[in-house]
Order: C-alpha cells, then structure tokens, then sequence
C-alpha cells in the first residue's frame, strides 16, 4: 500500500514467448499477498493463491475511442478481490495484471482510472512490459500490439540477450527502443531475474538531451509515431500546461499515446506529469531530493502529430498565462 | 451532491489537484481569464461562478452549457461548436498570440 492507502497495480506486457512468465514467477517468489489476474488459467503457467482469470469484455465508453473502454470482466475481478481482503479471507498488497501480447493496456489503465469505486482502492503503479531480445526487433515490425505496448511502457525489460552472439549486440536494440519510448526505464532480466543497471540513461536525462525535431522511428508500424521532448531550461506555469494539456488530450488523446516527465514549477518544486492516451495521473509534488534525477522535462510520445507545431502551442499557451498575472483576485472573485 | 446547493459534484479530474503554491483565489481568477480567452478565439463566451466551481460556456445563438471540470468544460464547448477546440489550430494560435498582449 501506498502512503494514499491504495493498493498498486502492475501491468505486465510483452509479446507471447517473451519471458513474461518467468519474470511474473519472479515477482511472486516471497510475495504470497500479491494477486494476479491472467487472460486464462493456462496461458500462463504459474501456480499461486490468488490467481484469477479474467477474459476480456469491453464496454466502449464515451464516443468509442479505443482507449476509452472499460474492461467490465476486470472491473468484476478486482472488486472480487477486494471483497476478499475486506472480508480477511484473502490479505491483498498488490495486484499483477498479465496483459497478453496482443491486449492494449489502454483500456486497463482507463478502468482503473476511471471506475467510481476502484480507482479510490487501485492505481495504476508501471506497465512493464518484456521485450525478447533475440526475436524482439521482427515482433516489432510484424505486430502493431507490441509496438504499442512499447510506447506505452513504463519500464521495459530486455529478456534472452545471453541468446545474443558476439557479432548481435543489444545496443542496436536497446537504442531503438531507447528512441521509441524515451519515458522508459530499460533493464534486462536472465530467467525472470531483473537486473539493477540500466541499459541506457535516465528519462530525465534523455529528456534534456533529445532533439526537439526528433526521431522518425524506423519500422512498419511506428513510421508516424513522433517524440518531442521538452526539456526544463524555466519553470512552466502549471494552470497554463494543465489547460493546454487538457484540451490537447480532449481534441487529440488519441494521437497523445504517452506524456510523461517533470515539470519545474515557480517555487523551484516539481510536479510529476504522468499519462496514457486520454487517461491521466493526479499530478503529484515531489522535492528534488526525493528523486535521483532532479532535473525537470517532460517527454510527449505521439502518432500522427506534428511535433513542431505541439511545441508552439504550448508556447502560446504559457505565454497565455501572462494576461492572468496581473488580475487582482479579489476584484476577479467578487459577485456582481 | 452538494447539501447547500443541489449542485452534482463531478468527478475528480487531475487538473483539479493542487500543484504549487499559488492561491486558490489567485488560480481560479488566472483560469478565468485564460479560459476566456481561448473561449472567444474560438468563437464562444466563458464565465464562471465566484467560486470558480461550475463554469458557463455560451455561444452566440444563445446556446449555454454548464459544466464543472476542465474535461466537462471541453466538452460542453464541443457540443456548442460541433467540433473539438483544437490547441493545434494554426488559426487558434495565430488568434491566441494577437490577443496576448491587452488579455
């Protein structure tokens, strides 16, 4: 549990075959309060208390866009559990979610987010999802699901690279995923095992660094997907970005796949930005010495867009703000 | 639902959470004011309660919705337009960044 007293969930994706259930046993080993929610009893072979079996069922929610579903079987599912660890007969401190290689996790965000009685018990703590090191860069290109799941990471986990040959480095892959999903934390795993070292630098560093213009990602299925990474060079006014932000997301959620980074504020403080498509995070104040890269940023993981003109409208906006500054609260507030 | 008014409390939305260390007065006038402005490049009118709490949308024809949080605010200015007011609109920025300097 977390100091708001919700109970984590963690989405665990990645292509069948991928070392999703090694690293699923893994997770399990010493953790008998953790549940775990599968497709279907079999697909993963794990044994465990709190296993459940969830089929996807979907009810398409506000004007049918595909990360605006509720996943009604998985609203069934946590209730469930939840029932049980108020009633005692089952202690619940977190939840896996196995999320199949050809699921969007979109929609389980959504659910979790947006449910009226869930989302004050669950949040939505990473998405991981398993990348095969060796077969990963053709399941790329042939299905668009792992693509998306990529993008939508939070970490990623580079399994089977002791499959790799001298003359196959991961770099090559790790930079490639590196430059898909900036957000991500990118580690490897050996028999489920995940190691400390990251395979490439910090968002936040990755963030400062990129190009503004960036990256068109080479391959089939991410040929228009686009980064902008902006970086914290000064503070942003946060009631100017949360409207920019809002109405982008309500006009373009869609083609916004991910929105993840630090925002420096006017005290010096740091607010955490954090979204999926339509679906957003509370923000949250985190103080520089909470975190090991203190330095701001956000990164703006896009399909579709033009990335140039994203950056000047939130220009335009935080310029917005200034017409507010000098308005007199008082005098603004006062009835007429 | 809120006892004093009958008003029908929405759903919490994020830009709602506190983030820094601006005043509650301060924010909802700087709101005010910013949202008034992207409202009448677009074509519409914006006004809210002094409580900053529910907010009216209007057009020219007489159409008014009301709406509470930002998300709902979107919305509602959707239904009035028949279409999402777009950040992205070169038109829209063009518009926004003349305004700038008088509010």
């Amino acid at each position: 549990m977390t100091e708001s007293g919700r109970i984590p969930v963690t989405i665990l994706g990645g292509f069948l075959g991928s070392g999703k259930t090694s690293l699923l046993r893994h997770m399990l080993t010493g953790a008998p309060d953790t549940a775990v929610i599968v497709n279907e009893f079999g697909a993963v072979s794990v044994d465990h208390k709190l296993l459940r079996s969830s089929e996807a069922r979907v009810a398409i929610v506000g004007g049918g866009c595909a990360c605006c579903t509720r996943r009604e079987d998985l609203e069934e599912t946590l209730v469930e559990l939840l029932d049980a660890h108020d009633r005692g007969t089952a202690r619940l401190s977190r939840v896996v979610i196995e999320c199949s290689g050809l699921a969007d996790p979109a929609p389980i965000v959504f659910t979790i987010a947006h449910h009226p009685m869930l989302r004050h018990h669950y949040y939505v703590e990473r998405l991981i999802v398993t990348v095969d090191g060796y077969n990963g860069p053709g399941q790329l290109d042939a299905h668009p699901e792992v693509a998306k799941q990529i993008l939508l990471a939070d970490e990623l986990v580079l399994t089977k690279l002791d499959l790799l040959g001298d003359d196959q480095p991961a770099e090559h892959l790790v930079s490639e995923l590196a430059k898909l999903n900036p957000t991500a934390r990118i580690r490897s795993a050996l028999y489920g095992v995940v190691g400390d070292e990251e395979l490439r630098p910090a968002a936040g560093a990755a963030a400062r660094t990129a190009d503004p213009d960036t990256p068109e990602i080479s391959g089939h299925h991410t040929d228009d997907v686009r980064v902008l990474s902006v970086p914290a060079d000064a503070p942003l006014d946060w009631l100017a970005f949360s409207i920019w932000l809002s109405m982008l997301l309500h006009a373009r959620g869609e083609q916004v796949l991910r929105v993840k980074g630090l925002i420096e504020l006017d005290d010096g403080t740091l607010a955490s930005v954090n979204g999926v498509q339509h679906v957003m995070h509370m923000p949250e104040h985190i103080t520089r010495a909470a975190i090991a890269d203190p330095a701001g940023g956000i990164v703006f993981i896009t399909r579709g867009l033009d990335v140039d003109r994203l950056k000047q409208s939130l220009d335009t906006f935080q310029r917005l703000a200034d017409t507010g500054a000098n308005i007199r609260p008082a005098r603004a507030s006062r009835p007429r | 639902m809120c006892i004093l008014c009958y008003g029908v409390a929405g759903e919490e939305h994020w830009t709602d959470a506190r983030v820094g260390n601006e005043s509650r007065a301060s924010v909802r006038a700087r709101r005010r004011a910013m949202l008034a402005q992207i409202m009448a490049v677009n074509g519409l009118g914006y006004g809210d309660d002094p409580s900053g709490v529910t907010s009216l949308i209007s057009n020219r024809k007489g159409g008014v919705r009301v709406a509470g949080n930002l998300g709902e605010v979107w919305a509602a200015a959707e239904s009035l337009t028949g279409r999402p007011l777009d950040p992205l609109d070169p038109a829209v920025l063009v518009r926004l960044a003349a305004r700038r300097p008088h509010g």
